[in-house]
């Protein structure tokens, strides 16, 4: 690469970067709001049994 | 044509189904494909005549810049679905869309500029390409502020979805400003009616690494709009029927 190597290689770096934190990034939101569906539901559920033993 | 599986994307738990079905089917072509072309830009193609090797930098700069101009342009259409259809789930792709158009905005910039410092001599100049993707930028970042600032999701997809369709304007603006102005930025590199400005042999992994960029936020897309549907339909009864909810673990996700 010669004198443009630290350029290129740079560029190529925080090309890395940017795909791979917009994938966990992407991938974190989606599993998060899954866990919060899980609680709530789990929540309700829990509520609905209680008012059926009462 | 039957229009049936259009519309029915616009059912949440079906359209959630498809993007979970899909997302390993882009991804990992994605993964493949960005490898192969990344390995050909830098190791296979020959240097040019003039920019030497610097001008691999191509290889990831105009596939982003391209991505912010496609992903900006996948808003705008989402949202005048969103507004036109009143479909909730058109505003829940155009709100997926954001954050990564955002960071390949960043990135054609970064990389754009850290291009222009040995061709050039500076890493900024105020050229009407670069200035109209400086502007692609703000639009991206106003989006999401303007989503985060509302409380109700109705009125920030509505308020969102007419921010997208105005700004809209500039994405023809970036293309054509190499044709209209005089431009320190070189030319289109890529034609479809005509002849591209680039050498056959370095074509290929170019387009390669553009599909592999556009199969790779496709694969993204998914993630992102099932976190926004699951956001949406807080209180749906489909969604006590998926796998991971009904089994109380993540590791059936």
């Amino acid at each position: 690469m010669g004198e443009y190597g630290l350029y290129v290689w740079s560029s190529y770096g925080l090309a890395l970067l940017a795909l791979v934190w917009i994938g966990v990034s992407a991938r974190q939101q989606w599993r998060r709001e899954l866990k919060h569906a899980q609680r709530r539901i789990q929540a309700a559920a829990q509520v609905i049994a209680q008012e059926h033993r009462t | 044509m039957n229009w049936l599986w259009f519309h029915k994307l616009a059912s949440p738990p079906y359209a959630y189904a498809v993007a979970r079905r899909f997302r390993p089917w882009l991804l990992w072509p994605a993964l493949l494909l960005m490898g192969w072309a990344a390995y050909a830009g830098l190791f296979v193609v020959p240097p040019d005549y003039q920019q030497k090797d610097a001008y691999r930098i191509i290889f990831v700069h105009v596939p982003s810049a391209s991505m912010s101009l496609i992903i900006y342009s996948i808003m705008a259409v989402s949202s005048a679905i969103g507004l036109i259809w009143r479909m909730k789930l058109a505003h829940a792709v155009a709100a997926a869309c954001a954050q990564a158009g955002t960071v390949f905005t960043v990135l054609a910039l970064a990389t754009g500029s850290i291009w222009g410092r040995p061709m050039w001599g500076a890493w900024w100049a105020w050229d009407p390409r670069l200035t109209s993707e400086l502007i692609l930028l703000f639009l991206y970042l106003g989006y999401m502020a303007l989503r985060a600032s509302f409380d109700d999701i109705g009125r920030a997809d509505r308020a969102c979805a007419v921010l997208a369709i105005v700004g809209v304007v500039n994405v023809p603006i970036i293309h054509y400003s190499v044709v209209w102005w005089n431009s320190l930025h070189q030319g289109t590199t890529l034609s479809i009616f005509g002849k591209s400005a680039i050498d056959p042999s370095m074509v290929t992994p170019l387009l390669a690494m553009l599909l592999a960029f556009a199969l790779y936020f496709a694969a993204i897309l998914c993630d992102g709009v099932c976190a926004e549907i699951l956001r949406r339909e807080r209180n749906a009864q489909w969604l006590t029927k998926l796998e991971p909810i009904k089994q109380g673990s993540l590791k059936a996700a």
